[in-house]
Order: structure tokens, then C-alpha cells, then sequence
């Protein structure tokens, strides 16, 4: 509230002071209010603006110049009565200096279903109520839940103050140089969700579902210095980035006690880590040389250094968990350097004519230390993972290394039609993962074409191969993740975790088709019709198990019609369609050696998304400039349907409900210029979301919905929202 | 909860301060300006258009405050030469006959100069900081204007707004973003879904993450990679961890589509399928969860689905983390 009161003091403070030279000040203030009706109090009707239950909220909107010669001022406020307000100030001199300061505040509304046992969400040391009795599983503890079961929001607030300075430096008497100076503060504030996992394995592990509480601070710095002559631009600038968690670890009380009799008691007490403080260093060269016949060069140097070197948390904080062998380092010593170059030739040597060549190289140097954690699960009272044993890992410091060159030469002929054609090599190889190389060729053509002076057609076709670099082997990671001592425990055919036949879909090899082609139709100048395809098809057709295609295809119409000066009117329809097929096999660990190779064992899942939108809207002022009506309506309307194919070894499956969401928005606002200075608004908006995602659907939070977890956060409420708006605009100039 | 802010009068009073004042009038030429001969033959027919021009940056600079001679020659600085424009225009003064464009550079729909002409008076000042990748960028390429986007003859933000600006209160997708729209069309779809950014709300803006200027990331993204763009929002998924989770550390686009989504958190596909197209293992990882394990309320399927347990799947800095459960 102080924040909101010395927000708006300021405000006032300045206006004043502008006030005092208000010969030069244009610009218009509005003030209203927003009167909200809902049925219902969810917190997805005010996601981002913190507005999700009936009442009234004052608004305010500032839009100030103030100008003297060649100093200005210019003061934009934006939502100044509600919880997302924006507000910046900028000052300087026109072609000389500038400043900037800028404040503004976003609320997450998360979930308003949210109930907790914890009495004191929001900490990281979360307390069950006093005399609570954990049981094994949510249904044996069902009178226990319903007893301690609160109300909780999750909300996370977000507020960010930035500072900027840009000034020239004269050298002799030349303006050449130019220093940048930014400062950001972005902080954020709340509690979101979080598991807290307990047990051993897949089949007997539990989890209770935890308010994790948010307080970070980054503080962003950057100080550039440029320099600008005729034809050449280069700019040094050094950014460094500084992230703080005010809480390192989210520590709690166990409800549960053990899932059954085979498995390990969980402990009572647990702890989870959080995003740890890091921080993020980088030094850049950018610019770009003028040469003759319309061509430039763009050169991108720049060296990052990420570190995170938190104090590590101990492998267990259950006093009857064993350890013996103590952790390899005390904290993290995490570091990624990174270095980025990109060059750009692009040239113009006749109108008709033009090419551009790129470059760019990327890499991640992973400088961690690689070590062997021999881990304790879910801080259970058992013993250290032995050097035989599965959980007894090597972290792996992945990084990967980009090389890609990118081509294209654009040919113009008749009058308004360009031919294009390109080619894209694109190398990535990587540590610690299948393949340790991945190219791709991409080739790409386009025609623009003005067919007849009220037709315009656009096509860009493009087809790229990725391919990997020898065999796809598991195995890579495999060997680097286990101990010897493990792996030699295990039979020489089945040593993988994750099924060889499996292929990650981000290094599989790939046939990517990418089309996108628009139509522009304006039979008169008032008038334009817009049709839009794209199609965007991976497939993946090597992938024996894994994402095996997926195909996106999206139609627009789009129309735009001044019916006379004032009176303009639009409308769309979007069509989005997408379809992902990926399939898995089932195989059980005692018999892996067999059905991990069992090809009648596998599944897979055919995923249709179609999304329909649909808007139109109409702008008009009449009765002599002085009345202006501002209408908009659109609807989005999506339906995700699953179907499953199962092998013969597998039990046929059964089917899933669809997953439906709907969002109707309609906005009206009318104005009536009373006079120069003051105008007057009228508004309705209407707004009706409504969801329906199987996930949660019937999961009640902290309930007996899923045996084994207890959950925080309920199904999201649809609403129907009907806002009414009033506002006096004063217009200066 | 009639008023629910309490900060009401604070803002009352920063309101009523703004009517105390004394108050300019309509804009106009002052006569105090000093105009060069070229700017005043241009003021005998545009001085409509020249009006409203003054209060902008641009006119600012080169009326009061000029770097070089070309901001000096003030409307020739961009337009070029109006000699031949003026000649033709007053033979034609009485006339039906059409003023032929080409005589002068003009940068409205009915001018037949390509981009890449109507471009060059910009690029030729607005070569480094935020256009310093304008050539060879992907608009550039593909024969965007600048005056596509950019309204230079008007006061405010020069940013178009289908044709026109306006300014309206509680802006649900702001200038920018409507501005973008217009041709990126999935887009403006893409952002009704039940998963989004704040752009709906006014919070953000293409530009926050894209410069379509060009930049040196990949689809004019302002930092070098996607993962580096949303680390500049999201510093708390940057680390690195202890234990990376190799796909989140590449791309996050690998998982999310920023742009929206009908799934949680801007998801391409829900839990557990889009941890299953990763994932094959003994047990729970190659297992089908279909209708039978929703109807029995699989831990796997239901809630949160894989991430009920894996709930670090940005990578976890636990030494006991490893499967991303602590």
C-alpha cells in the first residue's frame, strides 16, 4: 500500500510541477471506474489484473507530454487503481539526453481453489496441525483430511522498477559516443504449488502437494557504451544479473506415513529444494559497417558466464537416514559459460536483387564438476545408495555447441514480385546425450507477387532433414550416469534407461515441411480481405518409439472494411488444427530383457487439438466527430481429443473424455466529446470462460481423489463476468 | 466492497491538480519558428499535416535542436528534394489531373516506391541501437516499410493501430500487440487460449520478447537464445543446477509454446503424454494411461500428473535430486 500511496503522491507532485509550464503540455487523464459482476469469485477472471470479485475499482490512465524548447517530459500511467498499473516517466533533451524510470506491478492469480493442511502456508517450514495423525493413504485418512483442510489463495505479485540513462558524450566537437546506463529491479512475492514427494519408487511413492512460498529479488545492471559515425555503429556493454531466493529450501511435515507394508516408512520430516540465487554475467560487441552498394555487415560477439554456487543441501535431513560417505563438494559450483557470434552480410547491389549470408555460433561450456551423489531418496530412514546401486549417480554437465549458416538471395521481376531462395546448415552437437552430433539441411523458397495492383499473394515453402551423426545411443548418457560398480551388476543387453528404441524428439532425426502462404484482396482501397494458411509438419519417421509427427495447420480469414470515413468494421476466423501421434512401449522390470524388445507391447496416442476463433468489432464516430463507439466480440473455442492404439499384449484402451475450453469477450465502450477538453465514456464488457481438463476435473483438493497424493489445488472455476464502465477523459490540447 | 481501494482520494487530488492548471490551445505553427524557404512552400499546401507534426520527436529535433544539414532541411530531410513536387503541383493546382507521386518520396499507400526506397530515409539515420539488424532481418526481407508499423507525422507513440491511433482505457491487448496481429494472425488466436502471458491484460508486448527490428537471437528474439529471453523474466529457472534436465537447458520451446495454449503453463501437451514422448522406462514411464487409470485416478494421470512427484523438471539443485523429486 505504501508502494500504491507514494505511487500516486509522486503523481501528484509532478503535475503540479508541470502545471507551473503548462503552455507546453498536451496530452489527456482518465478517470472511472470499473463496476464488476461475477458469479463466481475465480481467480481466472482477474489472472492478471488481480480482479476477481464484485465491486468497484477505480482506473485511471495518464498520458502526459510536457515540452519546452528541446527539453520533455512525457508521464504514462496506465490501470493506476488496480493491482496490474504501469507507470513511466521520461525526460530529456530532443537528439540529446534521456532518462527513464519506470514502475510497474503484475499480479498471478494462481488458484482461489487451493486448500492446504498446513497452518502456516507461505512458510518454508510448513507445520501440520497440532495432533494431526498421518495415515498411509489419503482414503484411509479421509476424516482426517475433511478436519484439517483450509482455504488457501496462491497468488504470486510481481513488481518491477527500472531506471535508464542514455547520454551522449561529446569528443571534440563530435556526438560520437553515447553511454547507457539501465538498472532493473524485479521482485516477486507469494506462494505457488510444489510436490513434496515421498516413498521409493513409481509404484509406491506418495506426494502431498505444497504451498512453496515465492520472495525473489533480481537485480539487473547493464552499462553500454556505443559508438555511431556515418557508417559504422559498435556498441560494448556489460550486463550483469544477480537472482536472491530469500528461501533456499522448503523444509515440511509429512501427512503421510507409508504407502504399504513393503516400502520404507516415510520420514515425518522432508525437505525440498528451491530455485537457488545465481547469477549471470555477459560482455557483448554489437554493431554494423556501411559498405557500398547498399551493403552492411552486423557482427554479435558476446561471453556469458552463468554461476550458481549454493550451499548444498545434505542428501537427507531424516536422522535415520544413513550416510556415510558425505557429499563430493559442499555446494553447487555451477558455471555455464556461454559465447554467441553472429555475422550478418547483406547486400543490395541493384534494386532488383538482394542476398543476405548469416552466421551464428553458440556454446555452452558446462564447467560443473562432475560427481558421484550416492543419494538418499526422499529423505527416507534407510541407507545411502550404495556405489552398486541405481541411485547412485553422476550429475552430467551438458552444454552443446550451434554452427549454422543461413542463405538467402531474393530476385525482383515485373513489377512488385520477388522470387526467394534459400539454404540453412544447421550443426548441433552436444554432450551427455543420443546422438553427439545433429545436422540439418533446410533449403526454402518464397514468391511474393503483386498479381494485379488490388492482389497480393505471398508463399514461403521450406523443407529441412535433420539427421544425427552415427548410431542413437542411450548408452552415452548411460555409462556417464551410473557407476561401474552399478552397471557391472547388470546384464550386458539391458543396460539403458530409457528403452533404446525410444527417440527424443528434439534430436530425432526429422523431415520438417513448413508452408505458409497469404492472400491480400482490397478490390477498393477502403476494403481488404486477408486469407492466411500455414502448415508446419514434423515427422519423425525413424523414431520406432517416441513423438513420431506432429502436424500443425492454421487457416485465417480476416476482413477490414472502412464503410465510410469514420465508420470502420473487421472480422476473423482462425482455424487451428494440430495432431501429435507418439507412441511408448510397456515393459516391467523383472522381465525387461524381453519386453523392453517386444514391439506387441507398444501404445501409442493420437492427439487432435482444434481451436476455433472467431472476432469481429466495429469503430465509429459520427454526429459530427463527437460521438465514437467501439465495439469487439470474439469467441475461442478449443476441443483436445485422445485416442489410443494399444498392441496386442496390452489390454485394449479405454477412452478419455475430450478436453474443452471456451472464452466468449465482449467489449463496448462508447465516448461523447462534450467539449475540447472533456470527454465522457460509457462501457459494457462481458466476459464467459468455461474449461474442462480431465486432469483435475474431479480432483478435489486435499481429498480422497487420488490415493496417493494429496493435492492443493482444485479444479479451475469458469466465471461469467459482466463489467461496467464509466470514465471522464480530460484532454489538454 | 463498494470502494475497494482506499487510495481513492490520493488519486482524487493527483486528478483535480491536472484541472487547476492553465491550459494550451490547439496546436500551430508558432510564429517565432524560423523556416527554412523549403519548409515554408511546403506549409502553403500541407500545413495541416505540418501542424500536426510539430509536437513529435522528429520535428522537434529538426526544428530546435538539428545534429547535421540534413535534419535541418526538415520535411526534405525524408520526403527529398520538392522542387520538381512543387512545380508539379501548382501546374496541376487547377486542374483534375492526378499529382504525379513520383516526383517527390512519398510514403503512402499510393505511392509505387518499393520497401526498400521508403525505408531509406530512416535506415540512413537509424542505423545502430534498435535498427542496427534492420538489414537482413526477416521484415526487411520479406519488403516490410517502416511506415507499415511506424506513423511518423503524429504526436504520440508512433505506432499504427489499424490505420489509425487511438488511445482507449483498459486496453486489453495493447498498441504494440494489436499492431503485430494484423499480419501474424495465429497469433491473436494464440492468445485467447486458456494458458497465456499477461498480453490480454496490457502486461507485455511482442517487443518485450521479439525486436522486429531484427536482433541477434533466433526469430528476432532480443538475447541470443530462446532459453536466454525467458531466463531474462524467469531468473529463477536459469541455475544452472546440479542435476539439468537436458532439454529444458536447450530450449524451452522444446515443452512450452509461448504464445498460448489450451494445456497448463503454455504446455505443448499435457502430463504425463508430453513426459512419455521423452520417456520410456520399466513401469510407470511406458505405461498407457488411458480411461482405466483415470477412472482409478492414476497418481501419473490425474492432478499434476507426472509432476505430483517430478516436480523439479527445470532441474534440481538437491544432491539427493536426481529424478528431479527434490
Amino acid at each position: 500500500m505504501i508502494n500504491k500511496m507514494s505511487l500516486l503522491a509522486i503523481l501528484t507532485v509532478l503535475s503540479l510541477a508541470i502545471s507551473a509550464h503548462a503552455g507546453d503540455l498536451t496530452g489527456h487523464l482518465t478517470a472511472g471506474g470499473e463496476y464488476t459482476n461475477l458469479d463466481n469469485n475465480s481467480f481466472k477472471s482477474g489472472e492478471y489484473n488481480g480482479i476477481y470479485s464484485n465491486g468497484l475499482n477505480v482506473i485511471g490512465n495518464a498520458d502526459l507530454h510536457y515540452s519546452k524548447g528541446n527539453f520533455y517530459t512525457d508521464v504514462i500511467g496506465r490501470n493506476l487503481g488496480i493491482d496490474n498499473r504501469d507507470v513511466d516517466l521520461s525526460l530529456g533533451i530532443y537528439g540529446g539526453y534521456g532518462m527513464k524510470l519506470s514502475y510497474s506491478e503484475t499480479p498471478h492469480l494462481i488458484s482461489n481453489t487451493a486448500t492446504t493442511l498446513y497452518t502456516n502456508a507461505g512458510s518454508d517450514n510448513l507445520l501440520l496441525p497440532t495432533g494431526f495423525v498421518a495415515g498411509s493413504t489419503t482414503t484411509a485418512m479421509a476424516a482426517v483430511l475433511n478436519a484439517n483442510k483450509r482455504d488457501y489463495d496462491l497468488r504470486v505479485d510481481r513488481k518491477n522498477l527500472s531506471a535508464a540513462l542514455r547520454m551522449p558524450l561529446k569528443v571534440g566537437d563530435f556526438e560520437l559516443l553515447t553511454l547507457d546506463l539501465k538498472y532493473d529491479r524485479d521482485t516477486r512475492k507469494g506462494t505457488k504449488d510444489i510436490a513434496g514427494t515421498l516413498g521409493v519408487n513409481g509404484g509406491t511413492t506418495s506426494a502431498v502437494i505444497l504451498p512453496e512460498p515465492v520472495d525473489y529479488q533480481t537485480n539487473d545492471f547493464t552499462v553500454g557504451l556505443s559508438f555511431a559515425s556515418e557508417c559504422f555503429y559498435a556498441k560494448a556493454e556489460y550486463f550483469n544479473s544477480q537472482f536472491l531466493n530469500r528461501y533456499e529450501s522448503l523444509t515440511w511435515e509429512s501427512p503421510l506415513t507409508s504407502y504399504n507394508t513393503n516400502n520404507a516408512t516415510y520420514p515425518t520430516v522432508a525437505r525440498t529444494s528451491l530455485p537457488p540465487d545465481n547469477g549471470y554475467q555477459r560482455y557483448s560487441l554489437t554493431g554494423g559497417i556501411n559498405l557500398p552498394y547498399s551493403t552492411r555487415i552486423t557482427f554479435v560477439g558476446e561471453r556469458g558466464i552463468m554461476e550458481q554456487d549454493q550451499t548444498l543441501l545434505p542428501y537427507s535431513i531424516n536422522p535415520l537416514s544413513t550416510i556415510t560417505t558425505p557429499l563430493p563438494r559442499n555446494s553447487s559450483q555451477a558455471k555455464l559459460e556461454t559465447s554467441h557470434i553472429v555475422t550478418t552480410f547483406t547486400t543490395r547491389p541493384v534494386d532488383e536483387f538482394s542476398f543476405t549470408a548469416k552466421y551464428r555460433f553458440y556454446e555452452t561450456v558446462n564447467k560443473t564438476p562432475k560427481s558421484l551423489f550416492q543419494y538418499v531418496k526422499n529423505d527416507l530412514p534407510t541407507t545411502q545408495a550404495a556405489l552398486t546401486d541405481d541411485f547412485a549417480l553422476y550429475n552430467l554437465p551438458i552444454d552443446y555447441i550451434q554452427n549454422k549458416v543461413d542463405l538467402e538471395a531474393a530476385y525482383s521481376f515485373f513489377k512488385g514480385n520477388i522470387l526467394k531462395f534459400g539454404y540453412a546448415f544447421d550443426q548441433i552437437s552436444r554432450d551427455y546425450r543420443e546422438y553427439g552430433e545433429t545436422r540439418e539441411n533446410i533449403w526454402k523458397a518464397g514468391l511474393n507477387s503483386q498479381i494485379a495492383p488490388e492482389l497480393k499473394a505471398n508463399v514461403n515453402y521450406s523443407f529441412g532433414q535433420r539427421k544425427g551423426v552415427g548410431d542413437y545411443k542411450e548408452s552415452n548418457i548411460y555409462y556417464n550416469y551410473h557407476t561401474t560398480d552399478y552397471i557391472n551388476t547388470v546384464g550386458t543387453t539391458i543396460r539403458f534407461d530409457n528403452n533404446p528404441s525410444l527417440r527424443r524428439f528434439d534430436l530425432a532425426n526429422r523431415d520438417k515441411n513448413k508452408i505458409a502462404a497469404n492472400l491480400h484482396f482490397s478490390p477498393v482501397q477502403t476494403a481488404t480481405l486477408g486469407l492466411y494458411y500455414s502448415y508446419d509438419n514434423d515427422n519423425y519417421k525413424n523414431s520406432p518409439l517416441g513423438l513420431k509427427e506432429k502436424k500443425m495447420q492454421s487457416l485465417t480469414a480476416d476482413i477490414n472494411v472502412l464503410l465510410k470515413e469514420n465508420l470502420n468494421v473487421f472480422g476473423y476466423y482462425t482455424l487451428d488444427d494440430t495432431k501429435a501421434l507418439q507412441s511408448d512401449r510397456y515393459f516391467q522390470g523383472f522381465a525387461i530383457a524381453t519386453q523392453a524388445f517386444d514391439s506387441t507391447r507398444d501404445w501409442s496416442i493420437d492427439t487432435t487439438e482444434k481451436v476455433h476463433t472467431f472476432g469481429v468489432g466495429v469503430d465509429y464516430t459520427f454526429y459530427e466527430d463527437l460521438i465514437n463507439i467501439d465495439a469487439n466480440y470474439s469467441y475461442s473455442r478449443s476441443s483436445i481429443n485422445y485416442d489410443f492404439t494399444t498392441g496386442s499384449s496390452l489390454s485394449a484402451a479405454l477412452p478419455v473424455p475430450k478436453d474443452r475450453t471456451s472464452l466468449h469477450s465482449l467489449d463496448f465502450t462508447t465516448r461523447y466529446k462534450y467539449t475540447e477538453k472533456f470527454t465522457f465514456g460509457l462501457g459494457y464488457a462481458y466476459e464467459q470462460y468455461s474449461s474442462y481438463n480431465w486432469s483435475n476435473a474431479n480432483v478435489n483438493p486435499a481429498s480422497t481423489d487420488i490415493t496417493q497424493v494429496i493435492t492443493l489445488i482444485g479444479p479451475s472455476r469458469g466465471y461469467k463476468a459482466n463489467k461496467a464502465l464509466f470514465f471522464i477523459t480530460y484532454n489538454i490540447n | 466492497m463498494f470502494y475497494k481501494k482506499n487510495h481513492f482520494p490520493v488519486f482524487l487530488i493527483f486528478f483535480i491538480s491536472f484541472f487547476s492548471f492553465s491550459l494550451a490551445n490547439a496546436i500551430e505553427i508558432p510564429k517565432n519558428l524560423k523556416l527554412s524557404d523549403s519548409v515554408k512552400a511546403c506549409v502553403s499546401c500541407h500545413k495541416n499535416y505540418i501542424e500536426e507534426w510539430l509536437p513529435t520527436k522528429h520535428a522537434m529535433i529538426f526544428f530546435n535542436n538539428p545534429r547535421n544539414e540534413l535534419e535541418e532541411r526538415a520535411c526534405e530531410a525524408c520526403h527529398g528534394d520538392g522542387k520538381a513536387h512543387i512545380v508539379d503541383s501548382k501546374a496541376k493546382a487547377r486542374t483534375d489531373e492526378k499529382i504525379d507521386l513520383s516526383l517527390i518520396r512519398s510514403f503512402t499507400k499510393e505511392s509505387k516506391l518499393p520497401a526498400s526506397e521508403k525505408n531509406a530515409p530512416c535506415i540512413g539515420c537509424h542505423k545502430s541501437y534498435v535498427a542496427t539488424f534492420w538489414m537482413g532481418s526477416s521484415h526487411e526481407r520479406n519488403n516490410i516499410s517502416c511506415v507499415d508499423c511506424h506513423q511518423i507525422i503524429r504526436k504520440i507513440k508512433p505506432i499504427k493501430k489499424r490505420g489509425k491511433d487511438k488511445r482507449v482505457l483498459s486496453e486489453k491487448i495493447n498498441l504494440k500487440t494489436e499492431l503485430c496481429v494484423t499480419c501474424h494472425v495465429q497469433r491473436r488466436a494464440q492468445m485467447q487460449r486458456s494458458s497465456h502471458m499477461p498480453l490480454r491484460f496490457g502486461k507485455l508486448d511482442c517487443v518485450s520478447c521479439h525486436n522486429p527490428h531484427g536482433d541477434k537471437g533466433p526469430a528476432q528474439l532480443r538475447q541470443a537464445t530462446v532459453n536466454e529471453n525467458c531466463y531474462s523474466c524467469h531468473a529463477e529457472k536459469r541455475g544452472p543446477m546440479l542435476w539439468e534436465h537436458p532439454p529444458v537447458r536447450e530450449n524451452c520451446n522444446n515443452c512450452h509454446d509461448s504464445h498460448g495454449s489450451n494445456n497448463t503453463k503454455l504446455l505443448k501437451q499435457k502430463s504425463p503424454y508430453l513426459c512419455q514422448s521423452c520417456h520410456s522406462a520399466p513401469y510407470h514411464p511406458g505405461t498407457i494411461y488411458e480411461g482405466a487409470s483415470l477412472a482409478n485416478a492414476s497418481k501419473q494421470m490425474v492432478g499434476r500428473g507426472c509432476l505430483n512427484c517430478h516436480t523439479m523438471q527445470h532441474g534440481s539443485n538437491h544432491p539427493s535430486g536426481a529424478r528431479l523429486t527434490r
